[in-house]
């Protein structure tokens, strides 16, 4: 299992990159080309601005490369900020710019900050991730997704319709930051990790 | 209703973790790694370190620090303050590992010079340090010329930040608590607050629970003195504003 | 590196537990010294009494722990805990470089003072490991003993639900002031982690070792945080709560109890460390091996502190005990069954040239603490008489005592 963080000068790689190290996974920190084709598990960090972001990736020429590998369907974890470069667009980017459009959604800015720990609640009953229902996970941010939608899977307690997780097949999104969520946090990267070898197993 | 958090403060002075006492007088309590690893396990909130005289020697911000904590795996999100003097010096840090940073007396007389900061790292990453001290107005106090500026012109825009982190000097390391008139007196902005300065018991808190605006309290030397202090913290807090304590299994 | 020395004692700015020094360049320890001539220590022993009477036994035949050890102020801590009323528990990690005089004090505490003892005695061949790998890494014979001292209580108090732990001084503050004795610190697996086990615990040890396995350190390892929570254990300490001397304290001990006390070649302390046959030999050379100074100095900080000896009189009598051999050397070979000349070379490698100057290949020169300190007190000599009371000495035929054993 090759896990490659993308490196777009904007996020908290070293935090990323540990708690991968931390369940023993392989895990490296790149933006060439080749190794985001090789990798397993494409996930993109994120501390910073949608439109910063974007504008990081089409500098370093990997933003197409990107869109294209995980439409194709590799595998995926978006954390934060990088949960939004996922969808269509962002009202913290500029006008008309966008995101890889994997989630055909708006990520919109909230009324208020959303610094601090709070519980996620599951949509569905028997999602794939159940154990998580109720845990509680470290969340930093002032845009999300803020309507129902068919790809919300979780949400934020006491903020719905915000959603926590969103997912697509084998394309998921965390609102929160699994690297500075303690236990919870361990507990869902190796969810992750358990069912992407299921689905590379399908 | 939104949980408030309670805030691990660790104060370093030339690499070591200090008990601070108003900021005038430090006691030496120990090597930051070994703090740092003991409050993820103890499950807090978040942890700020400040690093103390790095602007009053014009030393860079603390990257060393972050490349020598990088093997304890640390899964609790740091706040880190210690002259951070530009864009470049805010972007470092986040890369290094810090996961929001605190914004100082280098931006206090121009504000605005934290807005291209906040273009790369978006609001929710920085904080803007305000240490108080309280006459019959509210001061600025600058650590570094040691003077006093009264804060009633001061301004901050409410989209450069996310909060704004208060330090009663006076108070701070002593235990009386925090000056809840420090925030009576307060009507710069309406930008989210975390307290700091004189917190060493539950009871305080709850009495500044009602302030409007208050996001986070931040404790610090009192975290020192006994094991699982601020699981303690948490035990005599209500129950339904703060997190649950956790007390981790082997 | 320029290294300060507080104007008062002898500790420098490279004192390994970390010390700050205030404007008028005194040190954090001499600062937090003063307290115990300001503070209101009859509302602190009060304090205390309060402390101590939510564990009052009501239904356990103990009330509380008490660690123990042939020295180290036991006698006064178990002497002030029956002053309280309570009945402790004594429990000692046999540290194996046991003197006779150590086994005489430990066995004249338990019967002058009525009470159980429970020993740990780790199995000698894993110490021997262990003390192999600690010394090869890090020029550290005394790990397991520490880290024994300060976990074995921790396990009995929550085998035999005993959540209060009484120790006496609380070192930080003791030596540098760590902690306002106001702060009531107490005790807490970080401050064991950095200060006691210079930042390796035991799983640590085990992570950084190819020879050490599992079974060899789990008797070391502390328990995880539910545990303590769930069993209320709490270690405090009555330096917090009774103005801590401790030479006066055993010349109480010597008078009342007749604690046993003996000549060391390395300092004119003659109360402390007499159970063990390195911690002022072979250990105490590491020390000024790695941190350039030694015991003596610590000792000495302390009884200038105490106005009993002054600062010119006190460094010179440094100068000229701690540089003397260390005794039991080969002793202690034979105990780790290695080569006199093979502990040479280990010891040797941790030779700090902050402190140490190189001039060929077996020679260097001292430059530690003392010989950097060339600050002149403006304090007048003391004409005092200080002195410490000898009262016995160590047997002809030596060995470690072995528990168990006896005497032969």
């Amino acid at each position: 299992m090759k896990v490659l963080i993308v490196d777009y000068e904007l996020g908290n790689l070293a935090s990323v990159k540990n708690i991968f190290k931390s369940v023993n996974v392989d895990v490296i920190v790149s933006n060439k080309l080749r190794e985001i084709k090789n990798s397993n598990l494409i996930v993109l960090p994120g501390v910073g601005n949608f439109s910063s972001a974007v504008k990081n990736l089409k500098k370093k020429k990997i933003f197409n490369f990107l869109k294209f590998q995980i439409k194709k369907g590799k595998p995926t974890l978006g954390i934060c900020l990088g949960m939004q470069l996922l969808f269509k667009s962002s009202e913290e980017g500029e006008k008309g710019q966008e995101g890889f459009g994997i989630f055909k959604y708006r990520i919109k800015k909230m009324k208020k900050f959303n610094i601090g720990w709070h519980k996620i609640i599951s949509k569905k009953k028997n999602f794939l991730f159940k154990d998580l229902n109720k845990k509680i996970f470290y969340f930093n941010h002032s845009y999300g997704l803020l309507e129902n939608t068919s790809v919300s899977k979780f949400y934020v307690s006491n903020h719905s319709p915000l959603s926590s997780i969103v997912k697509k097949k084998n394309i998921i999104g965390v609102q929160f930051h699994p690297e500075k969520s303690q236990d919870s946090g361990e507990e869902f990267i190796n969810l992750v990790l358990k069912t992407l070898n299921i689905l590379k197993n399908e | 209703m939104n949980k408030k958090r309670l805030i691990a403060t660790l104060v370093l002075l030339n690499d070591i973790v200090v008990q601070s006492i108003q900021f005038k007088r430090y006691l030496p309590l120990g090597k930051i790694s070994f703090f740092l690893e003991n409050l993820d396990r103890w499950g807090v909130d978040e942890i700020i370190i400040l690093d103390i005289n790095r602007s009053k020697f014009n030393i860079e911000p603390n990257f060393k620090l972050f490349e020598k904590i990088e093997k304890f795996k640390l899964k609790t999100p740091i706040i880190y303050g210690g002259n951070i003097r530009n864009k470049q010096d805010a972007i470092n840090l986040i890369r290094y590992g810090a996961d929001r940073i605190i914004l100082g007396r280098n931006f206090f007389y121009k504000t605005s010079k934290i807005e291209e900061i906040t273009q790369a790292l978006g609001q929710q990453a920085l904080i803007f340090s305000l240490p108080i001290i309280k006459k019959k107005n509210l001061f600025f106090y600058d650590h570094c010329s040691k003077k006093l500026i009264c804060l009633k012109n001061f301004f901050i825009d409410k989209n450069l930040v996310s909060e704004i982190f208060i330090t009663d000097v006076k108070h701070e390391g002593i235990q009386k608590g925090f000056d809840s008139n420090i925030l009576r007196l307060y009507n710069q902005d309406n930008i989210p607050k975390i307290i700091f300065g004189g917190i060493s018991s539950s009871y305080q808190i709850k009495k500044l629970l009602n302030f409007k605006n208050i996001n986070a309290f931040a404790v610090g030397n009192f975290l020192s003195y006994k094991e699982h202090a601020f699981q303690n913290f948490l035990e005599h807090l209500p129950r339904n504003r703060f997190r649950l304590p956790t007390y981790k299994k082997n | 590196m320029k290294i300060i020395f507080c104007k008062n004692c002898l500790y420098g700015s490279t004192h390994p537990l970390g010390i700050t020094f205030d404007n008028n360049g005194i040190c954090s320890g001499c600062t937090v010294h003063k307290e115990k001539y300001t503070l209101d220590w009859r509302s602190r022993f009060s304090k205390l009494s309060k402390v101590i009477a939510q564990y009052r036994s009501r239904k356990n035949n103990y009330d509380c722990i008490i660690p123990i050890t042939g020295a180290q102020d036991s006698y006064f801590i178990v002497h002030t805990a029956k002053k309280l009323g309570l009945k402790p528990l004594l429990v000692c990690y046999n540290k194996y470089f046991n003197t006779d005089v150590g086994i005489k004090n430990l066995s004249n505490l338990r019967i002058k003072f009525n009470l159980d003892v429970l020993f740990q005695n780790v199995n000698p061949n894993t110490v021997k490991k262990i003390t192999r790998e600690t010394l090869s890494r890090f020029g550290n014979i005394y790990w397991p003993i520490i880290a024994g001292h300060t976990v074995f209580p921790v396990q009995i108090s929550i085998k035999y639900k005993i959540p209060l732990i009484i120790w006496g001084a609380h070192q930080g503050i003791e030596q540098v002031g760590m902690n306002s004795h106001e702060d009531e610190v107490e005790m807490s697996r970080r401050y064991r982690k950095d200060h006691d086990l210079f930042g390796y615990e035991a799983e640590d040890l085990l992570m950084i070792s190819n020879n050490l396995k599992e079974a060899d350190i789990y008797q070391y390892l502390y328990p995880d945080d539910y545990t303590l929570k769930k069993n209320s254990t709490r270690g405090i300490y009555l330096g917090n709560y009774i103005p801590w001397d401790t030479k006066k304290q055993h010349e109480l001990m010597i008078k009342i109890y007749n604690y046993k006390t003996i000549n060391f070649i390395r300092t004119i302390d003659c109360y402390d460390y007499v159970d063990c046959f390195n911690y002022m030999n072979i250990h105490d050379l590491l020390k000024i091996y790695k941190h350039g100074y030694s015991k003596i100095t610590d000792q000495l900080s302390r009884e200038i502190r105490f106005g009993r000896i002054d600062r010119e009189s006190a460094l010179k009598v440094v100068k000229k005990f701690e540089k003397r051999k260390p005794k039991f050397t080969k002793l202690f070979c034979d105990w780790l069954d290695v080569d006199y000349k093979s502990l040479n070379f280990v010891t040797e490698s941790f030779i700090n040239l902050l402190f140490w100057k190189k001039i060929n290949l077996d020679n260097f020169k001292f430059m530690g603490w003392s010989y950097l300190n060339k600050l002149q007190s403006k304090k007048k000599i003391i004409k005092k008489k200080f002195s410490y009371t000898v009262n016995t000495k160590l047997k002809n035929n030596l060995n470690y005592i072995t528990f168990g054993k006896g005497f032969s």
